[in-house]
């Protein structure tokens, strides 16, 4: 738009430009910021919006599974994000779902397959629950409600964002649950990134017999309901805070209005 | 696209109440038809790129999971049978048996551990078929003298925490098996504590190690009383080898006495 005035003053135009980029650059960043606060907080896939809680309490029993399925999730949400965006503009819409799913599909298997072959013992104890990524509603919810209506830079770091979201809410399960339920920490790391990691196991304490409930699928409730419930507090607690303020602006009104 | 819908509604109601009138249709294509091959195709055209992308993938790593399940193989089969007491491929150099005594109508695997050509001892892959949750599998390894080498639990689905104690990861519970002989068919010692046999049971847990003790003991059985069927059977591992024994197969359908000789 701004080539149209070009001719008449060339300085104008740089200014105008330089602005208007700034402008954009700060939307940009504003539009980044909001993705990673929405994915990491406020919109979290495990905490808010508790999509994909099947593989979430049923594989996050220790630390290192949980890492596992973190980060196949994470690949399979950016690679599908990114894919949905670029291809955004043609596909019709009457089968967008079906060729989302197709997509989200392909790249599960993929990453399944080079979980097979190189991470060969992680791949067998997640077992069932790393297809079964495929069905996780964070994945197509993003594709649906984000990839397809925007850019790939945006779509690539809305699903590192929510990815992300998501993989810490599985490590910190598996963190609760491997410490309650076994007392150690990284049991198994060897698995997941090679033979050097097993240094990483950490015996927190020493348990005579098993927390049996920490272990078992109930206990990944119970600890995801606490974890919800620290979410809303932390929120509340920042709101009430807010209410604080604004009332003491009230106030000054009402006194205003008395007198 | 809201066009193409109130086009398609009009076309498909008279169509609905004048029953079948698809030959002038065919003629004319109607945008709703248009629409429908149209969106097929891209379908279409989505189904095979994605088909060609995982087929790539799953191409790029198929000798990388098959070098990893042979490893895996390999690190089982050490750990119950020394390494040192071996030295063939013993991955490679496998048998096929099938038998209600090993818990599961499924064809089974056995590997041979030879040295020098002299069979050492033998692993079984096996099935507990009474665990607590299901089937528990087994891999144990059988020495020349009908003892125990060791056993290893290759699959199971027991209670995290309870009957899990089977797995070698979590104890060393299924190491009692080493070394360890049956007197007589039916052995009273190879039973639990509970039952007055000589393998502990776990504190909560009694019905897994129960199946895991019964599946061995008729496993032991099965193999003492068949070896002398069991091991002549020609290799049925490695590729190799699984191409000669094709050869020899087809050449022993012709000329009987030829092949299966040559595969011992």
């Amino acid at each position: 738009m701004s080539n149209e005035i070009a001719p008449q003053s060339s300085d104008d135009l740089d200014i105008t430009d330089d602005t208007e980029a700034q402008e954009n650059a700060a939307a940009l960043k504003a539009e980044y910021k909001e993705l990673a606060v929405q994915g990491l907080w406020k919109n979290n896939p495990g905490l808010v919006q508790l999509l994909g809680l099947c593989p979430l309490l049923a594989v996050t029993s220790t630390v290192t599974n949980a890492l596992g399925l973190g980060l196949a999730t994470m690949l399979v949400l950016i690679c599908s994000n990114v894919t949905v965006s670029a291809i955004r503009h043609w596909v019709p819409k009457e089968i967008r779902i079906p060729i989302f799913v197709l997509i989200i599909a392909a790249f599960v298997t993929c990453v399944q397959l080079l979980m097979n072959a190189f991470t060969y013992g992680i791949y067998q104890s997640l077992g069932i629950f790393l297809p079964l990524i495929v069905t996780n509603c964070a994945i197509i919810g993003r594709a649906e409600a984000y990839a397809s209506k925007n850019p790939i830079k945006q779509s690539a770091f809305d699903g590192l964002m929510m990815g992300l979201g998501f993989a810490i809410i599985l490590i910190l399960l598996g963190v609760i649950r491997e410490i309650l339920g076994q007392g150690t920490l990284f049991d198994g790391a060897n698995l997941l990134l090679g033979d050097w990691a097993s240094v990483l196991r950490i015996e927190v304490m020493q348990l005579d017999s098993q927390f049996l409930l920490a272990i078992l699928p109930p206990g990944a409730f119970i600890a995801m309901g606490i974890l919800i419930a620290l979410k809303n507090a932390i929120d509340s607690y920042i709101k009430s805070k807010e209410v604080i303020d604004t009332e003491q602006v009230i106030e000054r009104v009402r006194v205003n209005f008395d007198s | 696209m809201s066009d193409n819908i109130d086009t398609s509604q009009d076309k498909s109601s008279p169509e609905s109440s004048g029953l079948n009138k698809s030959g002038p249709e065919k003629a004319t294509k109607s945008p709703l038809t248009i629409a429908i091959s149209q969106n097929t195709k891209i379908l279409a055209l989505f189904a095979i790129a994605c088909t060609l992308a995982v087929s790539l993938v799953s191409a790029l790593t198929k000798d990388r999971v098959k070098a990893q399940e042979q490893q895996q193989l390999l690190r089982t089969l050490h750990s119950i049978i020394e390494p040192s007491r071996y030295d063939n491929d013993i991955a490679n150099d496998c048998i096929m048996m099938s038998a209600p005594e090993l818990g599961s109508n499924k064809v089974k695997t056995a590997y041979i551990a030879r040295k020098a050509g002299e069979i050492v001892a033998v692993a079984i892959t096996s099935t507990a078929p009474q665990g607590y949750n299901g089937n528990i599998d087994f891999i144990m390894a059988i020495n020349n003298d009908g003892s125990v080498s060791g056993v290893r639990v290759l699959k199971h689905q027991e209670t995290p925490g309870l009957g899990d104690k089977i797995e070698i990861r979590k104890s060393d519970w299924i190491t009692n098996f080493t070394g360890k002989q049956i007197l007589s068919e039916d052995d009273r010692r190879w039973a639990v504590r509970k039952d007055n046999g000589m393998f502990d049971q776990f504190t909560g847990a009694t019905i897994t190690p129960r199946a895991v003790v019964k599946g061995v003991k008729s496993t032991l059985n099965y193999f003492n009383q068949h070896r002398g069927s069991i091991i002549p059977r020609p290799n049925a591992c490695g590729e190799h080898l699984s191409a000669t024994e094709l050869k020899a197969t087809i050449s022993s359908t012709t000329t009987p006495n030829n092949g299966a000789a040559n595969e011992q």
